[in-house]
């Protein structure tokens, strides 16, 4: 995997993984180049993403939430990219067999959920923060014991201080590379040098001046309940109680000027499994009305035969509601009205039909015709990358089998032309043909396709797309020019 | 009706069959809806517009594609009269029952695929449901459809939908359509003509004539010949009349 970010317009890669690293893939490196060393011959073909530093701070955040299981204050460290967690943990080490316990077991438990941490303990945010991102740790992690925290730092680069970027040329300028280089300076000349951050940052590291931490919050989760006395078995009923509930939980959006992108239904069926129905929007919206009727869309499409004992409305993601300026004449639509009524017929049907069958096509650069395209859910964000350049007009068949269909064709010569094929129980003679093109592609799959195709026309002036593969000689109907 | 019939008889007969016809146009174009009557979207080809009523295509309304469905050229001549439409603004909806639908082919004709929403439905009620959704909707430019089956009561609906909507609805339907009930404002059928020349040609012109089996406010059979080509740099795809070449189509047929 492998992310790209765009400064200043050029695409440089942001960040990738190892394997990418074994094919020469650097950080910095402009994309094209690293395109063309991501897919090696006999090796996996690199994935190439946008970076998105907004996503990665989302997820550190949801991060910082799993991790107050360790300590009740968890702070994100302020530096960029954000990329590190802060944790309070006075009191707590006890609990899990020590400080050097809590450490092993911080590192466990991410393992498999995909990280790969470097967890370092020591008695400032500041010298934790710099032994976890400039030392060495052999197992990726690090304890200072009480009080040693100027030994531990005195070996890594000035770095490590957590330092603003116009302050560390000044530093380097004077070759000052390492911590213990700075604290040999007179303490008193450090402000007029280098301003009063690196004394704060020192102080801060070596504890003589007190760092405070604000703990994230995780977010108060909205829901709303209703049990009933005796199970619900009318379909009417229990669209009156659900509009109510949602209704309470509107209510309580309206306060921090949010609406719902996505809200779960539970209904509670006593002692059988309960059943989730989600209803999922592309913007986010605080009308009832509409909300109610993509619910009942959804209600449709769920199967139920026992009464309802409860239900549960709970919110899921509620984005700030989108402000849409009122346009001066409103007989004329302009465009983002039309974008809106667009969104809200994609919501519509993808509720109602479900989110795999809305769908995007994102058009891939794959030469085997049936993996030229992928579908994406349009309730999905867009990945918003580029198309690679069309195929010319007519070259491909607007109706694509789903599968390619065994035709029996006869040709004149072994690797020839089709002359004449039977396709839906009837004999076509082909008057003219275009081709051969030839396909040969996958082979990173399970099967390579190796094929010849010829756009053919019948004597009829219908036109066909067929094939010949090569490995077996068999004739393929493709697609047609429908 | 064995017995002959005198000149005289059959020049009568004529006058009235010509008198209900221009009473029955004269129906039909008064209950064209007035609101947004008076912008219509070109097909991109002169001739095509003539052939349809209004002399275009007219938000709002549905056309009716009756096809063969054995690669004569139907839903690519829709989907190029449909790119047309789309320069306008709008997205292009796709129901697409079958799952045949092919998005590079459609991109090569000329429609960009950010500005398409593919809509694949499981059964017949749903993508009769789908299309009629997507036609009320006033954020869509083209709906375009296969469907089969479906009484008058259906297809009814999808035009009373595309009223309210003002989109414009392509649907397909095969041929077994042609017995029933047209609301649509125009009912076209699609015929690829044989291409003259060599058995290996060079360019991929491709002949379609396209007849109009039934319009409102306008007689049925009138009938068009025309071109789809790719020479011209600033289209993906060109509409043109067929270039009279008497003499090649004469010889090509042995050929």
């Amino acid at each position: 995997m492998l992310y790209t970010t765009a400064p200043g317009g050029s695409q440089a890669v942001a960040a990738c993984s190892r394997r990418a690293a074994q094919y020469g893939i650097r950080l910095g490196m402009p994309l094209a180049e690293a395109r063309a060393l991501g897919a090696p011959r006999g090796g996996q073909p690199t994935a190439f993403a946008p970076y998105d530093p907004q996503a990665d701070r989302e997820a550190l955040g949801c991060l910082a939430v799993w991790c107050q299981q360790f300590s009740p204050v968890v702070a994100l460290a302020t530096d960029e990219p954000p990329d590190s967690l802060l944790l309070d943990i006075t009191g707590c080490a006890h609990l899990f067999g020590g400080e050097p316990g809590l450490v092993q077991r911080a590192v466990a438990e991410l393992r498999p959920c995909g990280y790969v941490a470097r967890v370092a303990l020591a008695d400032t945010p500041g010298a934790a923060w710099a032994i976890a991102h400039y030392a060495a740790l052999p197992d990726g992690t690090a304890v200072v014991p009480p009080g040693q925290q100027e030994a531990a730092l005195a070996p890594l680069p000035v770095e490590a201080l957590r330092l603003p970027a116009d302050v560390l040329p000044a530093l380097h300028d004077l070759d000052l590379r390492r911590v213990e280089q700075v604290l040999k300076l007179p303490r008193a000349t450090l402000p007029s040098r280098f301003g009063p951050v690196l004394l704060r940052r020192l102080d801060q590291a070596l504890g003589r001046l007190p760092e405070v931490l604000t703990p994230v919050q995780p977010a108060e989760p909205i829901a709303a309940e209703q049990a009933f006395e005796t199970p619900l078995a009318s379909r009417q009923l229990l669209e009156a109680v659900l509009e109510r509930l949602l209704e309470q939980v509107l209510a309580r959006l309206q306060d921090r000027e949010r609406g719902m992108r996505q809200f779960v239904v539970t209904l509670h069926f006593g002692k059988q499994q309960d059943t989730d129905v989600v209803v999922s929007l592309l913007t986010s919206s605080d009308s009832l009305r509409y909300l109610m009727h993509l619910l009942r869309l959804r209600l449709d499409a769920v199967r139920w035969r026992l009464a309802v004992q409860a239900v549960t409305v709970s919110v899921v993601a509620a984005p700030p509601l989108d402000w849409h300026q009122q346009t001066l004449f409103p007989e004329e639509t302009s465009e983002t009205e039309r974008d809106q009524h667009l969104a809200q017929l994609i919501e519509v049907l993808s509720n109602r039909l479900g989110e795999e069958a809305v769908v995007r096509p994102q058009l891939l650069p794959d030469a085997q015709p049936e993996f030229a395209y992928r579908y994406e859910p349009r309730l999905r964000p867009s990945p918003a990358a580029g198309s690679p350049p069309a195929p010319l007009p007519l070259s491909r068949p607007l109706d694509l089998k789903r599968e390619p269909l065994t035709v029996a064709v006869t040709s004149v010569v072994p690797d020839g032309p089709p002359l004449r094929f039977s396709w839906q129980g009837r004999e076509h003679t082909v008057a003219h043909y275009w081709g051969p093109e030839r396909i040969e592609a996958g082979w990173w799959r399970e099967r390579e396709a190796r094929r010849d195709y010829y756009r053919v026309e019948t004597q009829t002036g219908e036109r066909f797309w067929l094939f010949r593969d090569r490995d077996s000689g068999d004739w393929f109907l493709h697609g047609t020019f429908a | 009706m064995t017995s002959p019939t005198s000149p005289d008889d059959r020049a009568a007969r004529r006058a009235v069959v010509q008198e209900l016809r221009q009473q029955l146009q004269q129906l039909e174009r008064s209950c064209r809806r007035p609101a947004g009557g008076d912008v219509l979207f070109s097909t991109g080809l002169r001739r095509l517009d003539q052939l349809l009523p209004g002399d275009g295509l007219l938000p709002g309304s549905l056309v009716e594609w009756l096809t063969a469905d054995r690669g004569e050229g139907t839903a690519t001549l829709a989907i190029v009269v449909a790119a047309q439409v789309l320069k306008h603004g709008g997205a292009l909806v796709v129901v697409d029952g079958r799952g045949e639908f092919y998005p590079p082919a459609a991109q090569a004709l000329g429609v960009a695929p950010e500005r398409v929403v593919v809509v694949r439905p499981r059964n017949p009620r749903d993508t009769f449901w789908a299309l009629e959704q997507a036609l009320r909707s006033s954020g869509v430019a083209v709906v375009y459809g296969r469907v089969e089956g479906g009484d008058a009561l259906v297809f009814r609906r999808l035009q009373l939908a595309a009223e309210t909507g003002g989109s414009l609805g392509f649907l397909l339907r095969p041929a077994t359509g042609r017995s029933q009930v047209c609301w649509a404002d125009a009912r076209l059928a699609v015929r690829a003509v044989p291409s003259p020349g060599p058995a290996r040609p060079v360019d991929w012109r491709w002949r379609l004539r396209v007849e109009l089996l039934h319009g409102r406010g306008k007689p049925g059979g009138d009938m068009v010949e025309l071109e789809l080509h790719d020479e011209d740099e600033t289209h993906p795809l060109h509409l043109a009349p067929p270039l009279a070449r008497p003499a090649l189509s004469a010889g090509a047929t042995g050929s």
